[in-house]
């Protein structure tokens, strides 16, 4: 890959970032402290390439068949009139924000051995996670299947040819994909700026980025680089195998997986926007770009959705509604697609459904993949399935069981403490990160065990659902046993003395 | 101090239970590509050519002869979908329900040839669209399909059905119903049959592999006739064993139904070869009864057995997955057609003494093509050096030089060079490594002026060692060469060595053995330094006749024909 072309790459991500902070922060309710600050620069990171992402698509559906100079200078103009919008009332205080940001996020102040040892953890991890994408061609099926397609939107410089259900003499490529664009779209970026699709280059940077991004939200979310375990759960979310595979290999997943982070951790904050409608869009947008990047970010909706019942300060009526008009909003911002969808496929979402060549009988497709799935027995429902994060070390390493030990050091340390009836209710209602991150995992095994009590594989046929709560298992296990093996650490190296 | 030293150790272990996986990861995928520090910022497209993957070899691959006349039908879209140069059609396209539904082979052939298909792409995994459709037939019979290349079971077909006219089924000559005794294992408990494994049922023989946790699942194998599948059915002591005839098409009827992934392999023994394995069907089976009906070619690489008319055969059952295989009636139908796929040509160059030395074996197609009455060819994929070493000649170490005479076409360069035949029995002394890759041509009378570019002085700089890599005409030329006679050991009596041509009891009569070595002739392409993976540089040769000329006595010459019948 060509290092200009990466550069300028990063610089439009960093300068959509900038955009969108510009245009969260009036959503945010009263000027926020530094804090909220932080939150939505350090949210904004991996929100601003999915903003590119929509304008990219939106110009190419609208107008597609430009230059490719017109077609990034129009989506550069976007990105700089929704900065003025978000501006006109506020003004952003950009470098304070910018140095704030990277102040919180790197600046350790004193480290402790267990802190050295976390950042050295991160560093290496990093450091593969970006060597990989560089120096591996691009060379797994799902991310060659994205990258085809973002190939030919990029030659007909038109999003309208997406999905690919008329294959031709000339171009025999099949893509009956029902998926929102943004990962295609985020592609077709990365070809406009460096000019050719005929290797990846650029584009293997995608995934990684959003990669980062989460590790900076977890970095952020543990307390920035002030507390010693930040780094450690950075290092141990990018290490989980099912997520550096979902990094290295699947591609798609660390965008979809981010949006979903960045929403639960806005949601504190865009809960406390200025008007009811501006809360609610607020909400729906951040909701509906996790759902832009990927049919399965349709996961976000019911979390989302149950972190609002759950979390608001309104009666319980009220929530509701919010939380339903939230899932609307969502539901908006894929509308085009959706809409779309139903006219090529006859539905929203196309699965297998949208092949006729799946619909043979004679081939027998559902008995192939219902067999080569690999899910028969009440074992491997429950036991590979369910609680794969245990049973499955070469999908998620330790991180599942450190997940045990936290439930039962927080089970000890925190609720038993404080009453059964009482520390649950204190839990409902507590909007701190780490109680939001429990939240969403109970949450998600809870529709996972319905999904199987109902008679479903959709959630447990590959592993790539499960790893949807990765981020929120990782924040709340380091969360729960960082202060007590900080403090160990601590005592050993004689600081705290 | 031990607490402070406890923790650093707990520590540390955190750090390597994190790093650790990760460092593996890396490493193994990088190695995967064949990345190491010499190449890790090679442009793209190089590390994409460098890259040991079946899929990647297969786009990388650029002999498409004319990319304006190929379209491949491809069982795996993505590589084609980004990187191909070719068009294609994936096997999901709506244009092939016609395909999947037609309810004949004639059909489905016509099919095929309306959307303009050429080549076959297939994965080294089952797909329903090839092991339920008549894709599986048309790949199985080499009058409709040959193979060109296989990449770590990533294969490449080319449909012959486009030129040719209507598809003559051919007809069964001899039926025989396989009877009598199976023999089932676990493949992790050799030959143990724990029970459960195998039952006899009202409607045949049925194993199953049925664990609690599917991913646990063993490898559960029968095969017809008695003992292990290493040894051939006649030496296990079967008496109900059956013979094919090397060079016959045969047809494996078998009557199936159950669950799980299934890998029909039928298992070739000729004497004193190890069992040649040809996998014939592989796909996951359904509660519906079906007659899987697989051709396959009687064909074996031998080595050692190059007269062999008949082999041995198994049929080896392998459920690789979960799950429950209800074996009916198993037949075997000879047919009236003869082999002739890309196994049948190895197997024919093999009988006439011919033997490729290749570090890829995969990346080579070669053999005796029977259309050309009888030519021998190679074509290659890849950087490496590789050889066809004819039989043992026995020649007189007096003699000065041997001369070698041949009929070629192709393109790229290619070498000829003699090499020491060394005794092959176990424990001999064998081949000195300095001589087994004697470089020693001396000044073939080839177009000259082509000739001088591609000289090179051996290392030694001797004037007459010269290593000559001569390119190769594209209309069929004679070429001569005198070759220098290499410092081979002397020929044991008792020596066992692959391939010998037996000189006539008259030629023998007045040359003590002690003088006699045995050489090779090898053709051999080497690595172009200039090679820069397009088409024009792999090379490709077609030979029409070989000979070479023995002094026997001070005055009198023998031709011993390289491409004739072995003696």
């Amino acid at each position: 890959m060509s290092p200009v072309a990466a550069l300028v790459l990063l610089v439009s991500f960093a300068f959509a970032a900038i955009c969108t902070y510009c245009l969260l922060q009036p959503l945010v309710g009263r000027p926020g402290s530094n804090a909220t600050r932080v939150r939505l620069a350090v949210v904004s990171l991996g929100l601003g390439p999915l903003v590119l992402a929509y304008l990219v698509t939106a110009v190419l559906t609208l107008v597609p068949g430009m230059s490719r100079a017109a077609i990034i200078s129009a989506v550069l103009v976007g990105l700089t009139a929704l900065a003025v919008a978000g501006t006109w009332r506020r003004r952003p205080q950009l470098t304070r924000v910018v140095r704030l940001t990277l102040s919180h996020l790197f600046n350790a102040r004193a480290v402790g051995p267990a802190a050295v040892t976390g950042w050295i953890a991160l560093a290496f991890v990093v450091f593969a996670v970006l060597l990989l994408a560089v120096a591996v061609p691009l060379a797994d099926n799902d991310a060659l299947e994205y990258a085809a397609s973002a190939k030919r939107v990029y030659e007909a410089a038109s999003a309208r040819v997406y999905p690919f259900v008329h294959p031709s003499d000339d171009d025999g490529y099949y893509g009956p994909w029902s998926h929102p664009m943004a990962y295609v779209a985020l592609q077709t970026w990365g070809f406009l700026v460096q000019g050719h699709a005929t290797q990846a280059g650029v584009i293997k940077l995608i995934a990684p980025y959003f990669a980062l991004c989460t590790a900076a939200a977890m970095l952020h979310a543990l307390g920035g680089a002030r507390r010693p375990a930040a780094a450690w759960g950075a290092a141990l979310l990018l290490a989980t195998p099912a997520y550096l595979f979902a990094i290295v290999q699947n591609q798609i997943d660390p965008m979809r997986i981010f949006a979903l982070f960045a929403a639960c951790l806005l949601l504190p904050l865009l809960l406390r926007a200025p008007t009811h409608s501006l809360r609610i869009v607020g909400i729906g947008a951040v909701v509906g770009a996790g759902v832009f990047c990927h049919s399965i970010g349709l996961l976000g909706l019911p979390i989302v959705a149950g972190l609002i019942v759950a979390k608001a300060r309104a009666n319980i009526a009220r929530r509701i509604a919010v939380a339903g008009a939230v899932c609307l909003v969502a539901l908006t911002v894929v509308l085009w697609r959706l809409v779309d969808n139903v006219s090529i496929f006859g539905s929203p979402i196309a699965d297998f459904g949208a092949v006729p060549v799946y619909q043979i009988p004679a081939l027998e497709w559902a008995e192939y993949f219902r067999q080569s799935r690999g899910i028969a027995t009440f074992a491997d429902r429950w036991l590979a399935g369910f609680l794969a994060g245990l049973t499955r070390p070469t999908l998620y390493g330790v991180t599942y069981w450190l997940l045990l030990a936290a439930l039962v050091l927080f089970w000890l340390r925190w609720w038993k403490p404080r009453g059964l009836l009482a520390g649950a209710r204190l839990l409902w209602s507590d909007m701190r990160a780490w109680s939001i991150a429990l939240f969403v995992v109970v949450l998600f095994q809870l529709m996972v065990l319905a999904s199987l009590l109902v008679g479903t594989d959709a959630f447990i046929k590959n592993f790539r659902y499960m790893s949807t709560s990765l981020p929120f298992v990782v924040l709340f296990t380091v969360s729960v046993l960082a202060p007590a093996s900080v403090r160990w650490v601590a005592a050993a190296s004689g600081r705290s003395r | 101090m031990i607490a402070r030293m406890l923790r650093w150790a707990a520590l540390s272990a955190a750090l390597t239970a994190v790093v650790g996986p990760v460092a593996y990861y890396a490493y193994s995928r990088l190695t995967s590509f064949h990345l190491d520090s010499t190449n890790l910022f090679l442009a793209e497209s190089n590390k994409l050519a460098l890259s040991p993957l079946g899929q990647m070899r297969l786009v990388a691959t650029h002999r498409w002869a004319a990319p304006d006349r190929v379209r491949v039908l491809t069982l795996r879209q993505a590589e084609f979908g980004f990187y191909s140069r070719v068009r294609f059609i994936s096997d999901i396209d709506p244009r092939l329900v016609d395909f999947y539904t037609a309810a004949t082979l004639e059909q489905a052939v016509e099919v095929l040839r309306r959307l303009g298909i050429t080549h076959v792409v297939l994965p080294n995994y089952p797909t329903p669209s090839y092991y339920n459709s008549y894709l599986q037939e048309i790949i199985g019979r080499p009058d409709l399909s040959s193979e060109l290349a296989d990449y770590s079971g990533y294969r490449l077909f080319q449909l012959r059905m486009v030129e040719s006219g209507p598809v003559a089924e051919p007809r069964a000559r001899a039926v025989t119903p396989l009877r009598g005794d199976w023999t089932a294992w676990r493949a992790d408990v050799a030959y143990a049959v724990p029970p459960g494994v195998v039952s006899e049922e009202p409607d045949g023989t049925v194993i199953r592999s049925d664990p609690w946790l599917s991913g646990s699942a063993p490898e559960v194998r029968l095969t017809s006739g008695r003992g292990p599948v290493e040894l051939s059915p006649s030496a296990a002591v079967d008496e109900g064993r059956i013979s094919v005839g090397l060079g016959q098409r045969y047809r494996l009827q078998a009557q199936l139904s159950g669950s799980g992934w299934l890998r029909l392999e039928v298992h070739l023994y000729a004497e004193g070869e190890p069992p040649h394995v040809m996998s014939v069907w592989d796909g996951f089976l359904s509660p519906r009864t079906r007659t899987i009906s697989a051709p396959f070619d009687a064909v074996m690489p031998a080595r050692r057995c190059t007269s062999c008319q008949s082999a041995e055969l198994r049929v080896v059952l392998r459920l690789m997955t979960r799950g429950v295989v209800r074996v009916g009636a198993v037949q075997l139908a000879e047919t009236d057609a003869a082999a002739g796929g890309e196994g049948a040509k190895r197997s024919a160059a093999a009988r006439r003494g011919w033997a490729l030395r290749a570090p890829y074996q995969d990346m080579v197609s070669w053999g005796i093509e029977p259309a050309n009455g009888g030519s021998l060819f190679l074509r290659h994929v890849g950087a490496s050096q590789i050889a066809l070493e004819s039989r043992a000649v026995a020649v007189s170490q007096l003699a000065p030089s041997l001369r070698v005479t041949l009929q070629v076409r192709g393109r790229g360069k290619v070498g000829i060079e003699l090499r020491c035949a060394g005794d092959e029995r176990p424990g001999a002394a064998g081949v000195p490594e300095a001589n087994r890759a004697l470089l020693r041509t001396l000044d073939p009378r080839i177009p000259q002026q082509a000739a001088d570019a591609a000289r090179r002085p051996a290392p030694d700089g001797r004037a007459h060692d010269r290593y000559v890599l001569f390119p190769l005409p594209d209309r069929w030329s004679t070429i001569t060469a005198d070759l220098h006679l290499a410092e081979c050991a002397p020929l044991a009596p008792t020596a066992l060595i692959y391939n010998r041509d037996v000189l006539p009891p008259a030629a023998t009569a007045d040359l003590a053995w002690l003088e006699l070595i045995a050489v090779r002739v090898a053709l051999v392409t080497d690595r172009d330094p200039e090679f820069r993976d397009t088409a024009e540089e792999f090379p490709e040769f077609e030979v029409r006749s070989l000979h070479l000329e023995v002094p026997i006595r001070t005055d009198e010459m023998r031709r011993v024909d390289l491409l004739g019948p072995l003696r």
